[in-house]
């Protein structure tokens, strides 16, 4: 995989070798002011098949998704469950990481620690 | 003999180049064996798509994840289905990207449908992100028994 195009991450990706009965959902990573979100698409995925972990600082999504047992006749995608995983550092408040799933979409909000927020600096005249 | 522009390593565009030649690949073989054939009107690949031949008939299933449904403007002709839509960027200012893998944008996709399907029946459901449009055959097409009488 490529690298990050920054050089200070908050959020990096663990791409382990992984079975191949899973399939990698496509994702976006993107840090706004308080808060760094990842938005993992994930078709046909119910809201209670999704599984997300996170141990020894390593953030793991997954999906099951139903398999058609049908005879395929063409295949752009792969019917597999999704999986996967990410290294969080000590810039992300892991307590208070949150997700909401929308239509087969999961996004992620890992809030930034409270000591790397940016703070403005109120100059006390004397 | 193929000669490319050295643009540095862009695994994305390497990854759309195989996928352009599987589909490629795949538009050959159905020209031979197989009823249904991607109108070349629109060069996408979004939605991807699985088709499955079913008990009575056949099942086309497309990714369209993060997309209401109610956006979504499926049409059916004697000879098409086509499946148009619109998925659109997260919106807000103030954004920094680390990684941009989902794309978005309009998108539109015909399927040229054989004759052995009943368009009246044809269904779609939608289940999380997943698409599943039904297309049964027609009664006439579909195979009977015939009992061998003895005379």
């Amino acid at each position: 995989m490529s690298e990050l195009p920054e050089k200070k991450q908050t959020a990096e990706l663990a791409e382990k070798k992984q079975d191949s009965a899973y399939v990698l959902p496509y994702i976006d990573i993107y840090e706004e002011k308080d808060s760094l979100y990842i938005i993992a698409d994930m078709p046909g995925v119910a809201r209670e098949d999704i599984k997300i972990d996170l141990k020894d600082d390593i953030l793991t999504i997954q999906g099951k998704v139903a398999k058609p047992t049908d005879k395929m006749l063409m295949q752009e995608y792969r019917p597999a469950d999704y999986y996967r995983s990410f290294t969080l550092t000590e810039e992300i408040d892991q307590e208070k990481i949150s997700a909401k799933v929308d239509n087969g979409v999961l996004t992620l909000e890992l809030p930034k620690a409270e000591k790397l927020k940016a703070r403005k600096i109120e100059i006390k005249t004397g | 003999m193929t000669f490319f522009t050295w643009r540095g390593w862009e695994p994305f565009r390497e990854v759309s180049r195989l996928q352009n030649e599987i589909n490629q690949l795949f538009d050959a073989q159905l020209r031979g064996q197989w009823p249904f054939r991607q109108l070349k009107v629109f060069q996408q690949d979004f939605p991807a798509m699985n088709l499955y031949e079913t008990k009575d008939g056949y099942e086309l299933h497309a990714e369209v994840p993060g997309i209401d449904p109610k956006d979504l403007e499926l049409s059916i002709t004697a000879t098409t289905i086509t499946l148009k839509g619109e998925r659109k960027a997260p919106a807000g200012e103030g954004k920094k990207f680390l990684r941009q893998e989902r794309t978005f944008g309009h998108f539109a996709r015909a399927i040229t449908l054989p004759d052995e399907i009943d368009n009246a029946k044809v269904e779609a459901h939608y289940d999380n992100g997943l698409l599943k449009i039904h297309m049964p055959k027609r009664e006439e097409m579909k195979p009977k028994q015939i009992q061998v009488k003895v005379d």
